[in-house]
């Protein structure tokens, strides 16, 4: 019995100590610990991750090579078929550039700028837990890197910097249940949310009843809330779920990056993430006021500012 | 054991978890090598020496999560204490006591971890906590219990006791 109050005082000194550091933590005062740290380990962490990927490529080099003869002769055809689709594309490129140089247009289109100004990262380490989504990187402060930047590999959007030190970067996916990124389906540019799940899923909320989905169809990021740049490949539509009763239709989305195999990773310096709850914190009292509906006739009190 | 030798092989575990134990996922979540090894250590070793390795390795692992701080460290301190209830010398070299008490401390970590990100950080979806992460991470721990167990039986034997004052 002795022994049990001792553990328990024990238990409940420690408790108390975390308690202190996770309020510090909330603080931000923990910040400056958790970088020295990192910094001493991120490169036994590199090493570490090199050695693993080094083991499982091994390991599944048998596995691959029985499955290539099968995959050799189907994008034998693909290929084909994309050759074909690509002169296609480059005929609609050429007529698409054309076009914008006839009316003047000179949208900065993010991809432009992306190309212009991207940092590479390499993925040294993943989220101990199973409850979030997130990676470590190999860049930060030091690399120009900092918190809110979109993040991208060759195939789509990963996620956004979580928090950042000066070696080192934390990426939180967008497979994350506290991530969402404003989206859009590519074909019919229905509008909605797209929101991570546990277990990695993603799902494509707040689509317009009235709007089509298929199954197939590509989301995109839509810029919209400005924390993403426009026209990043998010994933794919795989299951619509549609009921009458409910306001909005459901997406069950598959991302188009493979979290799993991810060894580089872009970050997005050149963007900005906007910061609209600022904003609308920021502005200032409207210089109008509607009078409540119970007044007869609503008045419009001086001028709404441009 | 040295305890300068203690965290620096608790920091190697935290580092294990955190680049090789994301890539061996199974029912879509991968076993937690910390978890297991602080488990173990409280069965063999009780309480005392089982909240240190919780204390250490929980502060490790926190530090390479993206999780708020302190969140591994809670959980698994409260693991590890319910795990050396376990910790009796008959039993020492019986396989059945941790594989009972892993899916147990396993439920309690996990289900401490998500009130804590439910407090601290976004709503959480409990139905789909338990039956997409804890019922599956139940699972992969109570399989890989036994390596981990006998891996830490044999230090056990080799190492001394840990000679500690709170």
């Amino acid at each position: 019995m002795q022994g049990l109050r001792s553990r328990a005082l024990v238990l409940g000194t420690l408790a108390l100590l975390v308690v202190i550091g996770l309020i510090f933590d909330e603080l931000g005062a923990l910040g400056p610990l958790q970088g020295i740290f990192l910094q001493i380990t991120t490169p036994f962490q590199r090493l570490l991750h090199g050695l693993t990927n080094r083991l499982i490529d091994t390991s599944q080099s048998w596995r691959d090579l029985r499955d290539l003869r099968a995959r050799n002769q189907q994008l034998e055809s693909l290929v084909d078929q994309l050759m074909i689709e690509n002169v296609r594309l480059k005929e609609v490129e050429a007529q698409n550039e054309d076009l914008r140089r006839k009316l003047g247009f000179s949208e900065t289109h993010p991809e432009y700028i992306l190309k212009a100004a991207e940092v590479k990262g390499r993925v040294i380490g993943y989220e101990p837990g199973n409850f979030m989504s997130v990676l470590v990187i190999d860049v930060g402060k030091r690399h120009g890197i900092r918190k809110g930047m979109p993040v991208v590999s060759e195939r789509g959007l990963v996620g956004r910097i979580y928090s950042v030190g000066t070696n080192w970067a934390k990426v939180l996916l967008i497979t994350d249940p506290s991530s969402s990124v404003a989206a859009l389906i590519q074909s019919s540019r229905a509008p909605g949310v797209v929101s991570g799940h546990l277990g990695r899923e993603l799902t494509m909320n707040y689509l317009p009843q009235e709007e089509t989905v298929n199954v197939g169809d590509v989301v995109l990021t839509s810029g919209m809330g400005g924390d993403h740049p426009k026209g990043l490949v998010i994933g794919q539509v795989v299951q619509v779920r549609r009921r009458d009763i409910d306001p909005f239709q459901e997406a069950l989305v598959r991302p188009a990056v493979n979290f799993d195999k991810l060894e580089n990773v872009l970050v997005i310096t050149s963007f900005e993430p906007v910061d609209v709850q600022g904003a609308i914190d920021q502005e200032p009292t409207p210089a109008y006021t509607l009078t409540p509906k119970s007044a007869v006739e609503p008045k419009i009190q001086g001028t709404p500012t441009p | 054991m040295n305890a300068y030798l203690t965290i620096a092989a608790l920091v190697i575990v935290a580092m294990l978890q955190s680049t090789v134990m994301p890539r061996i996922m199974v029912l879509g979540v991968h076993p937690d090598l910390m978890l297991l090894v602080v488990t173990s250590w409280s069965l063999l070793r009780g309480a005392h020496e089982g909240m240190f390795w919780a204390l250490v390795g929980g502060i490790a692992v926190d530090l390479f999560s993206g999780a708020p701080f302190g969140v591994f460290t809670l959980s698994l301190l409260i693991a590890s204490f319910l795990s050396s209830l376990g910790e009796r010398n008959v039993f020492r070299l019986d396989l059945l006591i941790p594989i009972l008490i892993i899916p147990l401390a396993t439920l309690v970590q996990n289900a401490i971890m998500l009130a804590l990100l439910w407090a601290l950080r976004e709503p959480a979806n409990w139905g789909a906590g338990f039956a997409r992460v804890i019922f599956p991470a139940m699972l992969v721990n109570t399989i890989s219990m036994p390596m981990v167990y006998l891996a830490m039986r044999t230090l056990d034997r080799h190492a001394g006791r840990e000679v500690m004052a709170w």
